[in-house]
């Protein structure tokens, strides 16, 4: 189910907020809202609910095995045995066909033939998140920063809770434990008025912005992408660029006034990247949970930037690495994450020696030009793809041109303009102070009635792939 | 170190803002569906007081088809994609007496119901189908298409009943090309008018394009702005078109069963496109839906239910490429072209 359709709006989220609001009792409304959680979840395709249900629940139990048992090496034994089974699952169904035709690959251009069979699993949507959240949790209880929730039912809500479920932002236990421990018993009418706000802006970023740029450039420039231009390719991934933001920052921002609707606070996963005066920067403001968690979980127990320099950029090169792989099983996403982690290390590299653009115009500038050029590599459906439009991009390859009129129009360009002003000049809507007078609930309700127009093109999030 | 948003302050102004808000919202959508289900412009409910912006056709083709003399032998089904196919240019190629039953947004089960709806016509004589088959005839969720249940005449020989499609009600009612089509309609009942109509509709079923045909004439038809201005949102349509829908092939494949099984002969052709559009859809979900289209008429075609004419490159070196009125509707003489493949005929239709 998606949040930008009719049904969602219209029938499911009401009753989730009525159910919630008006059943007594915490355990009867958690019950409720994990059940809810898994209607939204089993609407997609409800095959997966019982995947779900195994992670959830192998999840719950190994945290509490961890917390109860006083041997070191039991306890790694456990988590580990946790983590191979989260990232088996992972692996089978994200990245098990990618290794073999790899392996494939591979083994062809060596003269030797690997016989594998592909699984052409369908890849359950948000299983990226939804094992990311349960790692970092029995992690914490491993490290011994975190009691185990105190119920498979708590944990469960937790996992399945519908806002974040299927594109975060990615939560930890350690936020949400409190506010499952005492849920707001009546609607607050200060997080109505920021969840209304969040939800409609969050919307309108997603319908009214990047599903317009998707269907006026995106898609018809990048299907043309062997035919483009110079000119046309730099429109092609500026489009995207943006599209690709307000998509997803979109999504975050409606993940998070849902949770405000239901009394929860989420963290905030986007602050304006695209006016990041440094790479690291920039990564500090996209996808902030996802970078947190990386942080957290991978780059500072592999020693961080604590060692020499050599095993600092190791480090960055490898996290990010991983950070690629996590968003796709393609080799693309392995190039757009190496890349990110050469950025970062030359990034530090310079910092070092005072090598950084004069003045932040020009940072941002230069920031988000290097920005560009990856999402070449994220968004091209091949590596040769990415390559040939970054020659065209660069000037050392000709296109044929004649693109433009396939796609241009004057509403068209309206809301490119549009999407360039927000993302380049206005702060984050975390940083908007919600104007409160009722006329701007009124033009927030005008505002939400355009969005609905739109749902009549069912159009899923970018990050629902990932 | 997540960044959780600090709890705001409470204000006083927050109760009137969350009421303007509900409240807005609450009349802005009533108000909107009202004028939908008042207007009716796509002819979905058939509820309509104002005057459609498309022609709400099935009923209007099955009043015109009934009070055809002599009975039609030849019949044109498929989307609008196939209404410009003139029956007269029919009849001239194959001597048969023809009739242009296309109809808007066709679904796999509209044919079903044209089917059966012509075989008790009375005095009714199809021995000839040519039907137009488009990828978006198999789109879409469960349910027999509204338009069609909402067809005073067709409605009853829809397959599978009564049953409706909920699913799209939203759309149906909120959904921008009802909404703006909702406004196209009030507009010109209150006298925003145009010298000519858009559409008109013949007595055989041929649907013309008088304002278009008239601007052509002229010189002054705006052909490579509608072809182009066009596409965008016509790949848009299949973004989320991931699959042929199983229930609407089975819908095809029923109708093809049927009138095999009552003697009629089946022709069945994709519906040529704009050059430009061909182009710009390489590589898009239309490109695939439109070949897994092609692949199921070929299985059906070797079932022994129909014979596929491929003519989807008919224009490909064409002259008739300045004869659409945007990147999919073809008028009259590509429509003479597409007729003259379909029959094998070898001489050329002169009507236009």
């Amino acid at each position: 189910m998606l949040f930008n359709s009719y049904v969602f709006c219209f029938l499911f989220l009401p009753a989730a907020l009525l159910g919630w609001w008006q059943l007594p009792g915490r355990r009867w409304r958690l019950g409720f809202l994990t059940l809810a959680s898994y209607v939204f979840y089993g609407w997609w395709d409800w095959r997966f609910v019982p995947l779900m249900l195994a992670s959830t629940t192998a999840d719950f139990i190994a945290g509490w095995y961890i917390h109860r048992t006083a041997a070191v090496a039991r306890r790694r034994a456990c988590l580990v045995l946790l983590l191979g089974f989260n990232l088996g699952i992972l692996g089978i169904f994200k990245y098990y066909d990618f290794f073999v035709g790899s392996l494939d690959g591979l083994g062809g251009a060596l003269g030797l033939s690997v016989d594998l069979p592909l699984l052409h699993l369908v890849l359950p949507v948000g299983i990226s998140f939804y094992t990311f959240n349960s790692i970092s949790y029995t992690i914490d209880i491993y490290r011994g920063r975190l009691q185990p929730a105190r119920s498979l039912l708590e944990f469960s809500t937790f996992v399945a809770m519908f806002p974040h479920l299927v594109a975060g932002p990615i939560v930890r236990y350690a936020d949400m434990a409190p506010q499952f421990e005492r849920p707001s018993v009546r609607p607050d009418r200060p997080a109505w008025v920021l969840g209304c706000w969040f939800f409609v802006l969050g919307m309108a970023r997603k319908v009214l912005l990047a599903d317009l740029l998707a269907a006026h450039f995106v898609t018809p420039l990048w299907h043309q992408a062997a035919h483009l231009d110079a000119g046309e390719a730099w429109l092609a991934v500026l489009a995207y660029t943006l599209q690709i933001y307000f998509d997803f920052s979109g999504y975050s921002d409606m993940a998070v006034g849902l949770a405000l609707l239901l009394g929860f606070r989420f963290p905030q996963n986007f602050d304006a990247p695209y006016q990041s005066a440094n790479i690291s920067e920039f990564w500090r403001r996209w996808h902030m949970s996802l970078s947190f968690w990386m942080r957290d979980y991978l780059y500072v127990p592999l020693g961080g930037n604590q060692g020499s320099r050599l095993r600092t950029m190791g480090n960055l090169a490898l996290v990010m690495f991983l950070g690629g792989l996590w968003h796709g099983a393609a080799w693309t996403f392995v190039v757009w994450g190496l890349y990110h982690g050469a950025l970062l290390a030359a990034h530090a590299a310079c910092r070092e020696r005072g090598w950084v653009p004069r003045g932040r115009p020009l940072a941002v500038v230069c920031t988000l030009l290097s920005v560009m050029v990856g999402w070449v590599f994220f968004r091209a459906t091949s590596l040769a793809e990415a390559v040939r439009l970054l020659g065209v991009m660069g000037g050392m390859r000709q296109g044929e041109g004649g693109n433009l009129a396939l796609v241009a129009s004057p509403l068209a360009w309206a809301v490119l303009l549009l999407a360039g002003i927000i993302a380049a000049f206005l702060p984050d809507t975390w940083r908007l102070a919600v104007p409160r007078r009722p006329i701007w609930g009124a033009i927030l309700a005008l505002l939400f009635l355009c969005c609905t127009f739109r749902f009549a093109t069912p159009s899923p999030f970018l990050y629902f792939q990932f | 170190m997540t960044h959780p948003h600090a709890p705001p302050e409470p204000s006083p102004q927050d109760g009137a803002f969350l009421r303007s808000f509900f409240v807005t919202l609450g009349v802005l959508l009533a108000a909107t569906a009202a004028l939908v289900l008042l207007t009716d412009p796509l002819g979905t409910f058939g509820t309509g007081i104002t005057p459609p912006v498309v022609s709400a056709d099935r009923d209007q083709k099955a009043a015109l088809y009934r009070a055809r003399v002599p009975a039609p032998e030849l019949v044109v089904l498929g989307s609008s994609r196939s209404k410009s196919i003139a029956p007269a240019c029919l009849q001239q190629l194959t001597g048969q007496p023809a009739f242009n039953f296309a109809v808007n947004g066709a679904s796999a089960e509209d044919l079903v119901a044209i089917l059966r709806f012509l075989r008790q016509a009375p005095g009714g004589r199809v021995n000839t189908v040519f039907v137009g088959v488009d990828p978006e005839m198999m789109q879409g969720g469960g349910g027999v298409y509204r338009a069609l249940q909402a067809s005073r005449v067709l409605g009853p020989f829809a397959p599978g009943g009564a049953a409706r499609s909920r699913m799209t009600l939203g759309a149906d009612l909120l959904g921008w090309q009802a909404v703006s089509a909702a406004f196209r309609s009030v507009a010109r009942r209150v006298g925003v008018r145009e010298s000519l109509p858009e559409f008109s509709l013949e007595s055989d079923g041929l649907q013309r394009y008088p304002r278009a045909e008239a601007a052509l004439r002229l010189g002054s038809f705006p052909q490579q702005a509608r072809v182009v201005g066009s596409i965008s949102g016509i790949l848009g349509r299949y973004e989320s078109f991931t699959a042929l829908q199983p229930d609407r092939v089975g819908y095809l494949r029923r109708f093809a069963e049927e009138a095999k099984a009552a003697g009629v002969s089946l022709v069945a052709f994709i519906p040529p496109v704009h050059p430009a559009f061909v182009r710009a859809a390489s590589g898009t979900a239309w490109r695939a839906r439109t070949e897994e289209t092609v692949q199921l008429l070929r299985s059906l075609e070797r079932d022994g239910l129909l014979r596929y004419v491929e003519i989807r490159s008919l224009l490909a070196a064409s002259a008739d490429t300045s004869q659409f009125v945007d990147a999919i509707h073809f008028l009259a003489p590509v429509a003479a072209t597409v007729a003259q493949a379909l029959t094998g005929s070898p001489g050329r239709c002169a009507l236009q």
